[in-house]
């Protein structure tokens, strides 16, 4: 369920306060997007539950230190979500144990590089869209390996069949044209 | 200093966002978070320009098991509730969890062939006296209230099933303090198996959340027959 930026503030401002009722709120508005950027990251269950609490937990001990500099609430839990899962791929080299759904994680690469756009029409459009589909296909898709799947360079290589040093560069190139785009 | 470098600052940034930032680098860059203002502002900016990526994905809903873990760590359940396990006869929990109160559930089971299929629970405190009998016919709940029960007039006792499978407690509804009433079982927990049943002291109207939000009173393991 969509929510405006304006009630997901209330809610999270209730929830600073120690609001349980605004945090559950909170939590009912969000979890279904933030645990499918955990699942989209980890690939596993399990391990994106497991983040996505401890994103929850953290935000209920950091509600208060949210301020909009950091970006809408939505951008503020999502940060917290990534940092998280992040962090958990590293820890548990999740890469390697992953082999046996390389597969499926090629297939739903190729999707996203396909519904980069398709996703623009679920969704307010945003700019971040319109500069994204100005990108070439292979900065646009080495930028989404990387964010959506936590690819590392090297993964993306492997991925897209190029040279590690064209990955860098496309990610490198594609994020100061993006940039770019944004600030204009 | 490199750092102030605009253009390597926003590649570091993305990069950390991306998490393709790693190692002695990644370290390198947290630290500068903290020490540098600009490297906040920069991160922060580039959040806002690449998360919107993960607003477009569609929504999954989690397990419920999710939240009930969730207000366990922040120490809003009862401990003793989330870790019920219904077929240990001793559990090491119960008498902290029910603190100055002990609770019985009796569970009568009927056969299956029987015409009139009826269940029956006694709930009853550490004096042995019972506080509320309750009846049950299906899904439906005949609960009386027995006059053992301290009463309250701020708050509303509630009753919760507690699922074999270790998810969250259902809400079986108020309890009655004086008379009786009839409750129903919800219609999506009519095939749960109760592992037992709870009573929560709660503010009036019951919780506020979909799991007990106050001290959990009673707590058993059921008894079948």
């Amino acid at each position: 369920m969509e929510q405006s930026q304006q009630q997901l503030l209330q809610w999270l401002y209730a929830t600073s306060q120690g609001n349980k009722e605004a945090f559950a709120n909170l939590y009912k508005a969000t979890s279904g997007k933030l645990f499918s950027v955990c699942i989209q990251l980890l690939r596993r269950n399990d391990w994106a539950e497991d983040v996505l609490q401890d994103a929850y937990v953290k935000i209920w001990h950091n509600a208060g230190e949210y301020h909009a500099d950091k970006g809408n609430v939505m951008t503020w839990m999502i940060s917290i979500t990534r940092y998280r899962a992040l962090d958990l791929l590293k820890s548990r080299r999740v890469k390697l144990e992953q082999t046996d759904s390389e597969a499926q994680i090629n297939d739903q690469a190729s999707a996203e590089a396909l519904t980069g756009e398709q996703l623009g029409l679920v969704r307010e459009k945003v700019k971040l869209d319109d500069c994204m589909s100005v990108l070439s296909e292979d900065h646009r898709i080495s930028i989404q390996l990387a964010y959506f799947n936590g690819l590392s360079h090297q993964e993306i290589t492997e991925h897209t069949g190029t040279a590690l040093g064209s990955v860098k560069s496309w990610i490198r190139r594609g994020l100061v044209q993006l940039k770019r785009c944004l600030e204009s | 200093m490199k750092y102030e470098n605009q253009e390597l600052l926003d590649h570091l940034a993305v990069e950390y966002i991306l998490g393709t930032l790693k190692g002695a680098a990644r370290k390198r860059f947290q630290k500068l978070l903290i020490s540098s203002s600009n490297t906040r502002k920069t991160l922060w900016l580039w959040e806002q320009y690449l998360n919107p990526l993960a607003e477009s994905l569609p929504e999954t809903e989690p397990g419920t098991a999710v939240w009930h873990g969730i207000q366990k760590r922040l120490g809003w359940l009862d401990d003793t509730v989330v870790a019920f396990t219904p077929r240990k006869p001793k559990l090491p929990w119960f008498i902290a969890a029910a603190a100055s109160f002990l609770l019985l559930v009796i569970l009568y089971l009927p056969q299956t062939t029987a015409p009139a299929f009826q269940e029956v629970a006694v709930i009853q405190n550490a004096e042995a006296k019972a506080w509320w009998l309750i009846n049950k016919t299906g899904d439906a709940l005949q609960v009386k209230a027995l006059d053992a029960i301290t009463p309250k007039q701020d708050n509303d006792y509630e009753l919760w099933m507690l699922p074999t499978d270790g998810s969250p407690p259902i809400s079986l509804g108020l309890l009655p303090q004086t008379s009786q009433k009839n409750l129903q079982i919800p219609a999506a927990a009519s095939n749960i198996t109760i592992a037992a049943l709870a009573v929560s002291l709660e503010p009036k109207g019951g919780s506020p959340l979909t799991i007990p939000s106050g001290e959990v009173l009673f707590v058993a393991e059921i008894i079948t027959l």
